[in-house]
Order: structure tokens, then C-alpha cells, then sequence
């Protein structure tokens, strides 16, 4: 195996003067890339997550978050929504997951304080879960022998589940065809990230910002 | 290995998603201070253990997060049906109902 070039996690430890350092679950592990690799990896940090739980049938907040997200709530079960601010997935009949990357979690979470009244609830869950991407032609093999899921019949591209990854339970989406998000919580995600290492070997890994 | 169909996430799921959560469509005493202790004894303590169709309640853990009922024969393992917390059973056992 030629192992190309190493990846260092831990520039994703920021530590600017005056802010506060942050470092992404996976900051502290390196890999060597290998040059064919049949999976991608991406460690998608600093994202913010935020859950949110009210009544779907209530219309003044599924209206009161579309004003706020730009797109509606999915409110059919394991679907998803996208937009150019946030992605937002369905967990359960009254929770949603919102995931974006580009805006601060606070700036969410205000603004949707300020539009929604009554029952409801959101709350910042960024620092307690990771998001990674995975990819590439050998992708699909991995994720099947990782999940009990059907991957290859039951999960079209927008889909969403919660379900076991090696043990860990994740949300895994299908977010364009071949290319997976899954969000683990931070502390499985080294163990995760062991396993994706050893389940990714036969097809070779590569690992990008 | 059961496979569960969970109402709320509408598909079908490995029973390791889920963990059994005892027996379902117990009432809690709206007046407790009015129940003989064997009463209250009984409504914490005491379980149905029925050869056959048992209604019993299951948690999607490592999914939804949320709480169902089964109806499913003990004897078999045959699941009959799944339903959402506070939906009856269609499928009941004949002396259970009499």
C-alpha cells in the first residue's frame, strides 16, 4: 500500500488569541491517505447542530421555522429538507435536527426564539455531536457491512435514519447519490473513526478537509 | 432475530434498535390513597405472563426515540401488529376480552 501523504487532524484545533480554542472530536488522530482510495473521508467541523422539538400540527410553528430556516420542516418521517442556510432532518415525529455551516448555532437559536411562540424547544447540541461525510466508489460497501440497515434497497438519496453504526447509534443521511453525512456523538467519534479505519482498509482511505 | 415495524418511523427495523419495555396498557390509579395496599402491590408489582398473545411495549432506542405498543404471541414470536401509544390493540386474545 503506498501511503501518500499524512493527514493532521489537529489543525482542526483552532486556538486564535483572545477565542476561545475549539477543537473538533477528531481533532488528535493522523492518517496516511492512500492514493487509490475507494472511500472518503471528511470530518465536517464546526457545523452547527441544534434540535428542534415542537408541535407539527401546529401551524404557526412549522410556518414560524420555515420563516426562520428558509425551508419547510420535513414532516414525513425519515425525510430531509435542504436549503442554502441549513440542512434539517427528521428524528421523530416532533424532532428535527438542523445542520449548518455557516452559521453560528446562538444566531439560529435567537432568531428562531424570536419567531416561535409557545410550546416548543431548541437546543444547541454542537459540541456534543460531530458531523462526518463519507464518499467514494467503495463507500456503500462500508457502510453495509458497518449498519443491520438495508443501505443498498431502503436508502434512497434525502433519506434519513437513526440507526447503529458498529454499535454507535447515528443519523445517516444520503445526501447526494454516493455521498453519506453522519452525525456521531462526540465521544464515539474516535471509536467510530477507528472503525471506518479498519472497515475502509480492503478499499483505501483518504481523508480531506 | 425480530424484525419490528415501528409506527412512528413507518418502516420495518433489527429488534437490536429497540429495547422491550414490559407490559403495556397499564393504568396508573387516578386515586392511589384510595387503594387497599394488595391493589397498589398489584398495579406496581404484578405482570401479566401469558402462553400466547401478550400487548407489550417496545422503545425505538436507537431510532426515533419513541414508545409503541406490539401485540405478539409468546409462544410463536409471531408479531401481529405495532401501534402508537395511546391506539388500542386490534388483535386480542378471546379470554382476555371476556
Amino acid at each position: 500500500m503506498s501511503n501518500s501523504a499524512t493527514f493532521d487532524f489537529s489543525a482542526r484545533a483552532k486556538n486564535t488569541q483572545g477565542i476561545t480554542r475549539r477543537e473538533t472530536p477528531l481533532h488528535h488522530v493522523t492518517h496516511k491517505n492512500v492514493d487509490e482510495a475507494g472511500v472518503r473521508f471528511c470530518e465536517a467541523s464546526f457545523y452547527a447542530h441544534l434540535t428542534l422539538r415542537g408541535n407539527p400540527e401546529n401551524a404557526d410553528f412549522v410556518a414560524g421555522v420555515e420563516k426562520v430556516l428558509g425551508t419547510a420542516l420535513p414532516l414525513t418521517p425519515l425525510t430531509s429538507r435542504a436549503c442554502e442556510r441549513c440542512h434539517v432532518f427528521w428524528i421523530g415525529p416532533d424532532e428535527w435536527l438542523i445542520l449548518a455551516a455557516n452559521l453560528s448555532p446562538g444566531e439560529i437559536e435567537t432568531s428562531l426564539r424570536a419567531e416561535l411562540t409557545g410550546h416548543f424547544s431548541v437546543v444547541d447540541v454542537s459540541g456534543g455531536q460531530t458531523l462526518m461525510t463519507l464518499s467514494g466508489r467503495a463507500v456503500q460497501q462500508v457502510l453495509q457491512k458497518s449498519c443491520g440497515y438495508d443501505i443498498e434497497a431502503e436508502f434512497p438519496v434525502g433519506k434519513v435514519i437513526t440507526t447503529h453504526f458498529a454499535k454507535a447509534t447515528v443519523v445517516l443521511h444520503h445526501q447526494v447519490e454516493g455521498s453519506y453525512f453522519m452525525v456521531v456523538r462526540r465521544s464515539f467519534a474516535d471509536y467510530v473513526w477507528r472503525w471506518l479505519v479498519d472497515a475502509s482498509d480492503e478499499y483505501g482511505l483518504s481523508v480531506s478537509e | 432475530m425480530l424484525h419490528l415495524f415501528c409506527p412512528y418511523c413507518q418502516e420495518h427495523r433489527e429488534e437490536d434498535e429497540f429495547h422491550y419495555r414490559g407490559q403495556a396498557h397499564i393504568v396508573r390509579p387516578k386515586d392511589p390513597d384510595a387503594l387497599s395496599d394488595k391493589e397498589w402491590g398489584d398495579y406496581l408489582f404484578f405482570r401479566k405472563n401469558p402462553k400466547g398473545i401478550h400487548h407489550e411495549m417496545w422503545y425505538h432506542v436507537s431510532g426515533c426515540r419513541r414508545f409503541f405498543n406490539v401485540t405478539r404471541n409468546t409462544v410463536t414470536y409471531d408479531i401481529y401488529e405495532t401501534y402508537k401509544i395511546g391506539e388500542m390493540p386490534a388483535v386480542t386474545d378471546k379470554e382476555e376480552t371476556e
